[in-house]
């Protein structure tokens, strides 16, 4: 009875997937690939470099972004200080931030030796995705008994022993997964190589987008949209096999310690690092040519009327809230439910589909997917949510992997013993233990809703915009004034996000 | 490997938990400090280990004065009250832990291990993963892997609470023996008075 | 704990409220309105609408599809099953793409045009004590090495009409001209933003020629802060023989189900009531010659008497082509 029940619980995040992402995918492979050359795609000249370059960079970037974020990660997991939920909203919050302004706050940071190189972006990537290492592999980190490092030490593990042999083993599936899904945003990463890479640069998305928008060659752009994501389903699938291990126990440990030399550093490093580009974001909005000027936030704020010059920021800010709060209702329960039960790794495999999946491609699927009574849902004003949620899904699994041991109990014995009781003790004591798991993948739903851009822009919006497209129309504007209103607007979304992000790691953390 | 402690203090939060505390321990000796809890035991033992930095005195294994050595390079092996053993190592890992910190070679790996668990009665649990292991089990476990680096001291944290009353017998003549047989130089702090008459050689009382 | 179930059900109620505010609000026959599909950047402003309504009951919603290029290739896949009844904003280089796709019921019409040319920083060239540029060669002169920024013409709208500007121009010589070009040093960057707002030095980059639009001059006199005089000049201007003509079109689309009520919107764009409303919001010049020029057009906006134009029939059939020659030379 047991299995029955738990196989049904996984439907709700496959019913996701299936609605948005694979049923539209099959649809337009029929229609478009059918007949047609598939190898004929990557003989263009550009194509194969730019699944090459997807490649490359996307394991580099993950590889490094893993490297230079366990140290932030270790320190705001173990350590206790003023300010440390504040630091884990500012490492969070890049995710939310359109590439346009990142772009232009990362080029006025960075030397000018830097701009328009593979480092460039590489930096980018580490900037965005860190967030992810943290939160994934920092609740592994925090219920390590310290008892466990001291024993190794007595061994004769020095800190660099400590780290390799003990927190490195520990960590490993949770590096696993946020490198997975670090791997699939750094392959699929679009706007960050146009503004920070060279020209030229391109990865898969991007030469799918030409094909499809540029060229008109929808066909060839289809081919390569189904190979980008059935490549990163295989590689995810395959990678994941060696995942086996098994979760201990996430325990809500209160960080005890404060801060030593070496953690202080690098909670300045971070700090530091993170709050430039934002700084550098918040400094333009304010500053125009030379002088200081407030234009671009009473514009922002409906404060003072430029003519030309429409933006309707509480119409925005509203359809963003809503979407995100409207995929968050989707995706956490969703998520919830499929990590507590799915026991098999391909249901993780399955819901990284959505990701992986170039934005031009889905949104042409479900175009032609949905496009006839009674499945007309090309203008449901769900269509977006829902297609957030499925983007954000993994990352809400990945959070909540902590529950798989928190299981409820059979519900065949519930019946047996009368009932309430274990329920009871499930959701009053091991529920909560679940709370920061459960803050993580509402704060990455959140974030990546408010900040989704490809997809968003993509399908046919009527009337509203969201706050991200918002900002890339004024950032497409000639003047001063469109471009420190955009730049108010992101750091509008910054604050926004963050605000969410800490009120939601507050109530969680007790 | 004798152990000497010298007008030891130590103070945390205001709060003093030991005042001028001194003690000898001689070479191949097992000593146990018997006191309640609070009065400063397993504080006394972190602090040979090198886990704490203390405020005055000073900690001597073999003559050689440790207190400003950091923890992994002062030989001293530890056995925590709650095992601490590592959940992602089998038994054996587990107990090859302090050999492959030291670089040893596989085959000396082995062949330690191989005798350690032997001593500790465990030779067939070789494979098994640490968290299928009972009470007892994962003492013995624990014992082995502080053993097996052949520490200068060896330091254990009240190592027979909490393990029922038979258990608690057997283990308390294994680990007398083991101690004897391995020469091992031993500090052991208890607030069970037999379990110290059982085990060591010489008892010290703490207030 | 309790908190987390309240939370989570207010969550729960939000969606519920969309599923229902879905169920009301798709498929109802209504002729009484209208979906106008455009793409991302079109903000007319508020009440541009106000008159068609007033004149014949139909309000018009506003359907934002990508940008112009997504917008096109959305339509053509769904052409007789349109996603609204009139699409604004098929430029020339996309045109015969569309109409090839049958997006159109009937011929487009001719809604609005702009030039992209090279724009430039008077103040900068004067400070070096150079110049303007005038027409393409100029470009090519050692005056202006080092100092022009183009977008990739792959990946850029501006970037693409500058190309075909050249290729309008020099006929099948143009990879020549490329060649010279690339030589002087000029930088390619992906997008418009990067090229206006990082390398051109009115924005506080290095290069003081930009290839932008016709209407930027007079967008940094109307958004200028601090505000400027009235009578000061336009800080930029443009290289009056260096602009590449875009065309913009709209059309009732094919399988719509109001095609009498979509020719009144359509007559109501390219009407003077709505076309007065164009230059100061999309920044385009309307197509209706009854409308009078606003001052800051007037003032700063170059007059464009011969820019170059391409055919769209040619543009789809060798757009391929002349980009990757293009990548070819300039970006390998």
């Amino acid at each position: 009875m047991r299995k029955r029940w738990t196989r049904l619980a996984s439907a709700p995040a496959l019913v996701v997937v299936a609605v948005s992402t694979a049923l539209p995918l099959i649809v337009i492979s029929v229609q478009e690939i059918r007949g047609h050359d598939i190898f004929a795609i990557w003989q263009r000249p550009g194509v194969a470099d730019a699944l090459i370059f997807s490649l490359w960079q996307g394991m580099l970037s993950t590889a490094l972004t893993i490297a230079f974020g366990l140290f932030p990660t270790w320190v705001l997991a173990r350590y206790r200080f003023a300010g440390r939920s504040i630091l884990v909203a500012l490492v969070t919050v890049p995710f939310v931030l359109p590439t346009i302004a990142v772009g232009a706050a990362f080029l006025a940071v960075l030397p000018t030796s830097l701009h328009r190189t593979t480092w460039a972006i590489l930096l980018a990537h580490i900037f965005f995705n860190i967030s992810v290492v943290v939160r994934t592999v920092g609740p592994l980190w925090r219920s390590v008994d310290q008892g466990l490092i001291e024993s190794a030490q007595t061994l004769g593990a020095s800190p660099a022993q400590v780290y390799r042999r003990l927190l490195l083993p520990i960590a490993r599936p949770a590096i696993i997964s946020s490198g997975s899904l670090i791997f699939v945003m750094c392959f699929t990463s679009y706007g960050i190589i146009q503004i920070l890479g060279g020209p030229g640069l391109a990865t898969l998305d991007i030469e799918i987008y030409r094909r499809a928008v540029q060229l008109g060659d929808i066909s060839g752009a289809t081919v390569l949209g189904i190979t980008q994501t059935l490549c990163i389903a295989c590689a995810f699938a395959w990678w994941s096999r060696s995942q086996g291990a098994q979760f201990s126990k996430i325990e809500d440990r209160k960080s005890a310690r404060s801060l030593n030399r070496s953690s202080r550093v690098i909670v300045f490093l971070t700090t530091a690092a993170f709050t430039a580009p934002i700084a550098a974001l918040i400094f333009s909005s304010l500053h125009t040519r030379d002088s200081w000027s407030l234009t671009g936030w009473k514009v922002l704020l409906g404060l003072q009327d430029i003519r030309g010059l429409s933006i309707d920021l509480p119409s925005a800010l509203a359809t963003s809230l809503v979407y995100a709060l409207a995929a968050t209702a989707i995706a956490v329960p969703v998520g919830m439910a499929a990590t507590a039960f799915a026991r098999r790794h391909w249901i993780h495999t399955a819901v990284l589909l959505p990701l992986s999946t170039s934005p031009v491609v889905l949104g042409l699927a479900i175009l032609i997917t949905y496009d006839r009574a009674p499945f007309d849902f090309r203008s449901s004003r769900l269509l977006i949510p829902l297609v957030h949620a499925a983007i954000a899904l993994p990352f809400v699994m990945r959070a909540m992997i902590a529950i798989a041991n928190v299981i409820p109990p059979d519900l065949g014995h519930a019946a047996a013993t009368l009932g309430a009781s274990p329920w009871r003790r499930w959701l009053n004591i091991d529920l909560p233990l679940l709370r920061p798991a459960l803050a993580t993948g509402v704060a990455f739903s959140l974030a990546m809703s408010l900040g989704e851009f490809g997809a968003t822009s993509f399908l046919t919006r009527r009337n509203s915009s969201t706050l991200p497209i918002s900002i890339a129309n004024l950032f497409s504007r000639a003047g001063d004034i469109p471009r420190s209103t955009g730049m108010a607007a992101a750091t509008l979304l910054i604050f926004i996000t963050g605000l969410l992000v800490i009120s939601v790691d507050r109530r969680s953390y007790s | 490997m004798s152990l000497s402690i010298r007008h030891l203090s130590f103070s945390y939060n205001k709060r003093e938990l030991l005042n001028d505390f001194s003690l000898e321990v001689a070479s191949g000796q097992t000593m146990a400090i018997v006191g309640p809890s609070g009065s400063g035991k397993s504080t006394l033992l972190r602090l040979t280990a090198g886990l704490l930095v203390a405020s005055h005195g000073e900690i001597l294994i073999n003559g050689i004065n440790v207190s400003a050595t950091p923890t992994h390079l002062r030989s001293v092996g530890l056995v925590f009250q709650d095992n601490q053993l590592f959940t992602h190592l089998n038994v054996f890992n587990n107990v090859a832990f302090g050999l492959k910190m030291a670089h040893q070679s596989r085959s000396a790996i082995a062949a330690r291990c191989d005798e350690l668990l032997n001593l500790v009665g465990l030779t067939e649990f070789s494979q098994q993963s640490v968290s299928t292991l009972s009470g007892g089990q994962a003492k013995r476990v624990a014992l082995a892997r502080a053993l097996a680096p052949k520490p200068q001291v060896l330091l254990l944290d009240e190592p027979l609470t909490g393990l029922d009353d038979e258990l608690h017998d057997r283990l308390a003549t294994d680990l007398r023996q083991i101690l004897q047989t391995s020469k091992t130089t031993a500090l052991l702090v208890t607030h069970d008075l037999a379990e110290a008459r059982t085990i060591a050689d010489t008892i010290t009382h703490l207030q | 704990m309790k908190y987390s179930l309240a939370h989570k059900t207010s969550r729960l109620v939000i969606a519920l409220t969309l599923i229902s505010l879905t169920a009301c609000g798709s498929d109802k026959p209504n002729t009484q309105e209208l979906t106008l599909i455009a793409y991302e950047s079109f903000t007319p402003p508020v009440g541009a609408f106000d008159a068609f309504t007033a004149q014949t009951g139909i309000k018009v919603t506003i359907a934002l599809s990508g940008d112009a290029g997504e917008m096109v290739a959305k339509a053509s896949l769904t052409a007789g099953n349109p996603e609204g009844d009139v699409m604004w904003g098929v430029d020339n280089t996309f045109i015969s793409r569309a109409t090839d796709s049958e997006v159109f019921a009937g011929e487009p019409v001719a809604v609005d045009y702009g030039d992209v040319c090279v724009n430039y920083d008077i103040a900068a060239l004067a400070e070096r004590g150079i110049d303007a540029p005038r027409t393409l060669d100029d470009l090519l002169s050692s005056r202006y090495a080092s100092m022009l920024v183009i977008e990739n013409a792959a990946t850029s709208s501006p970037g693409l009409a500058f190309l075909l500007a050249t290729i309008a121009a020099f006929g099948d010589n143009w990879p020549n001209y490329w060649e010279k070009l690339i030589n002087n040093d000029v930088l390619i960057v992906d997008t418009w933003n990067d090229a206006y707002y990082t390398s051109f030095t009115r924005y506080g980059g290095d290069r003081p020629l930009v290839v932008s639009y016709a209407t930027s001059p007079p967008a940094e006199v109307i958004f200028a802060s601090p505000p400027m005089a009235t009578d000061a000049p336009a800080p930029t201007s443009v290289a009056t023989e260096t602009c590449f003509r875009q065309t913009e079109y709209a059309g009732i689309l094919r399988g719509t189900k109001h095609p009498a009520e979509s020719q009144l919107l359509i007559d109501y764009l390219i009407s003077k009531d709505f076309q007065t409303l164009l230059p100061e919001s999309l920044f385009v010049y309307p197509i209706n010659a009854d409308v009078e020029l606003p001052e800051s057009f007037i003032k700063y906006a170059p007059h464009i008497s011969q820019p170059f134009t391409l055919t769209s029939n040619d543009i789809a059939t060798h757009r391929e082509s002349w980009l990757e020659q293009w990548s070819d030379i300039a970006l390998r």
